[in-house]
């Protein structure tokens, strides 16, 4: 009834391009929010003990040296699943990336021992009963270097969720525009309507069922082809980068669980019911203006 | 039904088309209104159909006061007006069903419905076999026959036709006035505007006439 074709082709490819980015940003804010929790619940009950001179004497039993002693007070202590003690390559291993080879010849490295709690971690309990025992000895629970790391996963979640937000604002702006536009080219037959008796909710429905039809296989479309290129990149990833992604091509699959591939899949048809009412009130709002 | 109270409608400042109007049509009845090319008859029209709102004065519709009306309710008396409009308004890219269903789509009228009424009422006048053809491809008689059939299809308490007959030839305008007649016989009031004298002759209705910016019942 109402013609604008070449408005509704535009607003079709816009839609589809912009739930395509929406759901590529959701996902990537979803698989953020879930690898950064399942991978910080894996540090959480992590302590790492550094001990100086390894090897000498132990202060309080001299058959054994300082990290035997610890390592047998470890075993006895009440809550720790694992133990496990770092060797000399391990730990140089570990501070390549950051020292030099000369420094670090220079340097007396300690001994680390990683040791898993079976509960959350308790600090000061684990400090008493090691740290008193041998002196010199640090413990280290990672909160300082992880408490950043959280608020930098905050704030690129809160960014992916503001990017999400402002997609939509953006496709229901295109709406509106659009709507607009098919007002104001259908003028004489909203008029004719209008005289009929058809009032402002009898035209939105009208355009309701117009714009429906357009974005209705964009917004679908759109989230297809996201999914699709989340698969690809996924898979694209873990053969080329697998020492940092490591999985299989299902691993996207498995890192988001059954609520957020739903919210994922919701997205097109929450996108279309706010649409159907963006359009509902916008075509109320500019017919009233009109009269 | 309708009821105007010292009307006056001004397009441009202290020069009235219409002045003073003065008008009640009631229920079941059947006017005529005539007057020269721009005597105000399409205005007069206007008002009824609450396109136009007057300059001075009070206009009821259908025992409602039309000045401060809100746009449901405006809604609401349109949806009881039929309009046979000069020019027709079709809406070209409609097939001619769906233009004459559009009112009882506007009413609320389920499918089944309008799958019956409108065929039977395009049969009546005379276009059961252009169902499914676009405006573009009818006459001008044949288009002026759709705006009637699109005005009348969901049975209006008033029915204003402007020009109903102005593009079809004599015969086609006698049985035109007898679908108007006989929507007069089922309740409908009719307001016809017309320059055709031998109509207004042949069927014995009252007649508003326009001088002057002035109406007279004849």
């Amino acid at each position: 009834m109402l013609k604008n074709k070449a408005a509704n082709i535009f607003l079709a490819w816009i839609i589809l391009s912009m739930i395509y980015l929406a759901v590529v940003t959701l996902t990537g804010v979803l698989i953020s929010n879930s690898s950064s929790k399942e991978w910080l619940e894996s540090v959480d009950n992590v302590v790492t003990v550094q001990v100086s001179d390894p090897n000498a004497k132990s202060e309080v039993d001299v058959a054994s040296t300082r990290l035997e002693t610890i390592v047998k007070k470890l075993r006895i202590t009440a809550g720790i699943n694992k133990i496990e003690i770092f060797d000399e390559e391990q730990t140089l291993g570990l501070l390549n990336s950051w020292l030099s080879q000369d420094i670090l010849n220079d340097i007396n490295l300690p001994t680390l021992i990683e040791v898993k709690l079976s509960k959350p971690i308790n600090k000061e309990q684990i400090s008493q009963t090691i740290g008193s025992l041998i002196p010199g000895v640090s413990i280290d629970d990672h909160s300082r270097w992880k408490q950043k790391l959280i608020f930098l996963i905050d704030i690129i979640e809160n960014l992916g969720w503001i990017i999400f937000i402002l997609i939509l604002i953006v496709c229901l702006a295109s709406i509106i525009f659009a709507i607009a536009m098919n007002i104001a080219n259908n003028g004489e037959v909203i008029n004719l309507i209008d005289l009929m008796g058809g009032g402002s909710s009898f035209i939105a429905e009208i355009f309701q069922k117009q714009i429906l039809l357009v974005i209705g296989p964009s917004a679908l479309i759109g989230s297809l082809i996201a999914i699709v290129t989340l698969f690809i990149l996924n898979d694209y990833l873990v053969t080329t980068l697998p020492d940092i992604f490591p999985g299989s091509i299902s691993s996207l699959g498995e890192v988001l669980n059954f609520w957020e591939w739903s919210l994922i899949a919701s997205t097109p048809l929450v996108f279309i019911f706010l649409s159907l009412i963006t359009v509902w009130v916008s075509v109320v709002v500019l017919l009233g203006k009109l009269k | 039904m309708i009821r105007f109270q010292e009307v006056d409608v001004c397009y441009t400042p202290d020069k009235p088309v219409l002045s003073k109007i003065n008008l009640k049509i009631d229920s079941d009845s059947f006017h005529f209104l005539t007057g020269t090319s721009g005597a105000g008859k399409s205005s007069l029209l206007k008002m009824m159909y609450l396109a136009l709102k007057p300059s001075k004065g009070h206009i009821e519709m259908f025992g409602r006061d039309t000045a401060n009306l809100k746009m449901f309710e405006v809604s609401n008396i349109r949806k009881r007006i039929g309009i046979v409009f000069q020019d027709f308004r079709l809406i070209q890219n409609l097939s001619i069903r769906e233009n004459v269903a559009l009112p009882l789509r506007i009413h609320g009228a389920k499918a089944k419905i309008i799958q019956r009424h409108v065929p039977e009422l395009l049969d009546w006048v005379g276009l059961g076999d252009h169902l499914d053809s676009f405006p573009v491809s009818l006459s001008g008689g044949e288009q002026q026959r759709v705006a009637i059939a699109r005005a009348v299809i969901a049975r209006p308490s008033l029915l204003l036709a402007d020009e109903p007959t102005g593009n079809v030839d004599d015969k086609i305008a006698e049985r035109l006035m007898y679908l108007f007649e006989e929507l007069y016989r089922a309740g409908t009031s009719i307001v016809v505007a017309t320059h055709n004298k031998d109509l207004i002759n042949e069927f014995d209705y009252p007649v508003f006439h326009i001088t002057e910016g002035n109406l007279i019942l004849q």
